[in-house]
């Protein structure tokens, strides 16, 4: 198949260099850990538990319980016993820490007996496979976290187009390159597969340009699997072009400004890796509980991308690839890509779906000091959604981050491209990031508020009726008896015992003349 | 490996304020040049006396607000409005008229606001006004510049400029010729209707005013390179020329009712046009943040210099524009909040 190339752009963007960019860093397979860690609270899940610590779990069991708005159930990677459910380090919450549960690995690696959700994917009906598709938990491996079937029923429009997101344009990630090169078929059945799902025409496949060895792999493996309905896309490299609304808009032509989404149009963008893990799933019916990472950075040995389970600490995968020198609190750790990953402190994070790359780098020699921002513009001029970060920056700053949201925070992409070339050296991104989630936060504290002075209006609503009708019930009662009294007077309106006291008196009077004793005065 | 915010940095320069503000003071230099070789050394000794007044302020300053005096001092900004308030004074002004315009220019202008990039106003700009509205005879006695054939005149050296500046020596009026001299805009303005063409012509060089379309060339050609280096946008320069353009092309239209015939190309060519476009307009604290909102920004200032220059008080209006439109940046920023929407490219609308 002949890669087509693609020249359109988006507004704004960096051209990076990448060294890394033409290098597939060796995958490794890793073991079971000892400990697997999986956060309640996630970007865009939260979970309550339905198991307590000292139960058992197998692979594949729910553990979380029902919750009506469809949102994607929490499943125990492997087998083992539920340590606890406590605080612990997760990268993805900004408070550094959430609620997780902690699970002691048994090293069985049994699956629940009602872990493999289907024995045959084409014998299913359409709403079964979706779903079977939520029941799998299969949240997207590119960075976003949202749940595979969520972003299918999102769809208003039937879906014409999907992309398979094979985009890699951040420095130093490196997993779905690696995935590509050993595992390009898995990736091209499971867009097929997603494809007659959805319902989708047409197939794009989209890679950077400048990766000729993923490139090779790719066209090779098409041509085993004919298709006419799929093809290869070569798009620019430009940061950051593998962020869904970017790709979409370099691929169809169609801008796609948040809180809109691509489906809204047509448009299903997966991420490869995803469509790997959904490949899985399908042929073998058993949830996808793995996913690759890259571990790389300045302070890492041997730089690879590792097969790991769901939830592995991440310091389980620094030690296999080995640091230059023992772990210090000076390391820094960031999770995500080079750019628009979040620095991070706590090596026990676990490793989420969604995890792609973990970077160590030396602790810097000369950090930089952020100054005042001289307003120069070059952050809108780089940024990808068309937004003015300093203006956003200047009112997160006066401490009105709701103020930032009318300059567009909502439709920020945390691509972190404005870090890049602030001259004042401001993370932009993390307090765009912050401040979204002191947002939703509020809204969250907001939403809880108002359920609960809605509960508390139900309640004395309950209770005011509760007592009317006791008032009502006691009202009634005392008319009943009233009723019941002024009849019975009516009636008789002598006591009804007055006889029979009358006629004891009689008895009593009787016998008292008939007593021997007492005759006295006969 | 090597470090990877390296590699990005590598890919926007320059990467900070500090070599931002040092671009500035290169791309000043032909415009500087200029200056000095028609009016003499005397601008080299106010840009010193600025830049001597403007480090010891802004250490004190900073000492005084308890933050770092070596971060304030290399982030270069009190020394790019020390540049840019002297080019603005007569060659000749005495030294308290350089450190009075800095205190003023740094006190209200900057600290008092919060120091670099919270002032509203641009600093040099308001220094600038201060003096003039103040101390009007020391801040329009212009030399007539030197090394053009009509005036064959000398300018005074170096030790007699110092002198003069530090006022042991006074001017002699005798010998320097028409030392109070005004400058071309000036001379427009007052002349007598009868004597404005001769008046014109006079004061006409190549393309602009003579002597100082070489300044202004210079400050163009400054200008240029800042554009290249993506130091400035184009935006607020490109509206503030294009606006005063075309404010002398209606002006000269006979039916405009405007007597004076100055051609467009003279107005771009003469005063502090080229200087205030590219160096004081653009100064990107003080102007409005969004591209659209810049454009109307630069176009504000391009109007009112010309309204100025035509019809206010003063020879140049670059100033009192800027400081003008600097007030309604607020209001523009409000304005222009730019929001993306999504659209499908291909279908129209």
């Amino acid at each position: 198949m002949k890669p087509q190339h693609l020249t359109n752009r988006f507004q704004g963007g960096l051209v990076v260099s990448d060294p890394t960019a033409t290098k597939v860093l060796p995958v490794i397979a890793t073991g079971l850990p000892t400990t697997v860690v999986l956060p309640l609270q996630t970007s865009h899940n939260s979970y309550t538990p339905n198991v307590d610590s000292g139960q058992a779990v197998l692979k594949g069991q729910r553990l979380d319980h029902l919750t009506p708005s469809g949102a994607s159930p929490l499943l125990a990677p492997t087998s083992g016993v539920i340590k606890s459910i406590a605080r612990y380090a997760c990268s993805q919450s900004p408070g550094g820490a959430v609620n997780s549960i902690i699970i002691d690995v048994d090293g069985e690696d049994n699956w629940h007996p009602d872990a493999q959700l289907f024995h045959d994917w084409h014998q299913l009906s359409r709403d079964s496979q979706l779903t079977a598709l939520q029941a799998s938990a299969l949240i997207g491996h590119g960075g976003g976290g949202f749940a595979l079937y969520r972003k299918l029923t999102s769809a208003t429009k039937p879906i014409k187009t999907l992309i398979v997101n094979a985009v890699e344009c951040e420095p130093m990630i490196n997993c779905d390159a690696a995935l590509l090169q050993t595992a390009a078929n898995d990736i091209i059945a499971g867009a097929f597969a997603l494809a007659s799902l959805c319902g989708a025409d047409n197939t794009v496949i989209a890679i950077e340009n400048g990766k000729q060895q993923i490139l090779q792999s790719l066209v090779e493996s098409l041509t085993d699997n004919t298709s006419n309905n799929m093809t290869l896309c070569v798009v620019p490299d430009i940061y950051p072009v593998g962020a869904e609304r970017q790709l979409v808009e370099v691929v169809c032509g169609v801008k796609v400004v948040a809180p809109d989404i691509p489906s809204r149009h047509g448009i299903l963008c997966c991420n490869a890796a995803t469509l790997a893990a959904f490949h899985s799933f399908v042929s073998t019916g058993y949830p996808s509980l793995r996913r690759l990472v890259t571990v790389a950075g300045s302070a890492i040995q041997k730089p690879a991308n590792f097969d790991a389970l769901i939830g592995t600490p991440i310091k389980d995968l620094v030690d296999i690839a080995g640091m230059h020198s023992p772990m210090t609190a000076e390391h820094s750790l960031t999770v995500g890509g080079s750019i628009c990953g979040t620095g991070f402190y706590d090596f026990n994070a676990p490793v989420l779906a969604n995890t792609n790359c973990i970077l160590v780098d030396k602790p810097d020699k000369n950090p930089v000091t952020e100054v005042a921002c001289i307003r120069c513009a070059r952050c809108s001029d780089v940024c990808p959604a068309e937004l003015l970060p300093q203006q956003m920056h200047r009112h997160i700053q006066a401490g009105k981050p709701e103020d930032a949201q009318a300059f567009g925070l909502d439709a920020c992409i945390e691509c972190g491209c404005c870090d890049q070339v602030c001259p004042s050296n401001i993370p932009l991104t993390a307090s765009f990031r912050d401040s979204r989630a002191t947002l939703r936060q509020r809204h969250q504290i907001e939403i809880a508020a108002n359920e609960s002075a809605r509960r508390y209006d139900m309640r004395q609503q309950r209770l005011e009726q509760k007592t009317l009708e006791k008032n009502r019930r006691l009202m009634e009662r005392k008319r009943a008896l009233q009723k019941q009294t002024a009849s019975t007077e009516q009636s008789s309106p002598q006591r009804p015992d007055a006889d029979a006291i009358k006629a004891a008196m009689m008895r009593s009077r009787q016998r008292k003349k008939n007593r021997p004793g007492n005759d006295s005065t006969g | 490996m090597q470090s990877l915010s390296a590699i990005v940095k590598q890919i926007v320069s320059p990467v900070g304020v500090g070599q931002i503000m040092c671009t500035v003071l290169v791309a000043l230099l032909p415009g500087l040049l200029a200056h000095t070789y028609f009016f003499g050394p005397g601008i080299v000794i106010n840009i010193v006396l600025c830049c001597v007044a403007s480090v010891l302020i802004e250490t004190v300053c900073i000492k005084l607000r308890k933050r770092s005096v070596y971060t304030a001092l290399t982030d270069g900004t009190a020394i790019v409005t020390a540049f840019l308030l002297a080019l603005t004074l007569p060659p000749l002004a005495p030294w308290w008229i350089c450190v009075l315009g800095m205190l003023v220019a740094l006190l209200p202008g900057k600290h008092l606001y919060g120091g670099t990039g919270h002032n509203p106003f641009n600093p040099a700009m308001l220094g600038y006004a201060f003096l003039l509205i103040c101390f009007p005879l020391e801040m329009t006695q212009w030399l007539n510049p030197a090394n053009i054939p009509e005036t064959q005149q000398l300018l005074p050296g170096l030790i007699d400029s110092i002198r003069i500046t530090l006022g042991s020596s006074h001017l002699d009026t005798a010998h320097w010729d028409a030392i109070t001299m005004a400058t071309p805009l000036d001379k427009i303005k007052h002349a007598a209707p009868e004597n404005l063409i001769s008046t014109v012509q006079g004061s006409q060089g190549f393309i602009g005013a003579y002597a100082w379309e070489w300044s202004n060339l210079g400050f163009l050609l400054g200008g240029l390179w800042m554009l290249w280096r993506r130091v400035i946008s184009w935006h607020i320069p490109v509206s503030v020329l294009m606006v005063l353009a075309l404010c002398y092309a209606v002006s000269n239209i006979p039916l405009a009712g405007s007597a004076v015939q100055v051609t467009p190309l003279f107005g771009l060519f003469s005063g502090a046009a080229m200087l205030g476009a590219f160096f004081i307009a653009t100064d990107p604290v003080s102007a409005a943040a969004s591209r659209r909102g810049q454009l109307i920004y630069g176009a504000g200032i391009g109007f009112l210099i010309f309204i100025i220059r035509e019809f206010g008080g003063y020879p140049e209006g670059v100033a009192f524009a800027v400081l003008l439109m600097n007030l309604t940046v607020p209001t523009i920023d409000h304005y222009c909040k730019v929001k993306a929407k999504s659209r499908d490219k291909h279908e129209p609308g």
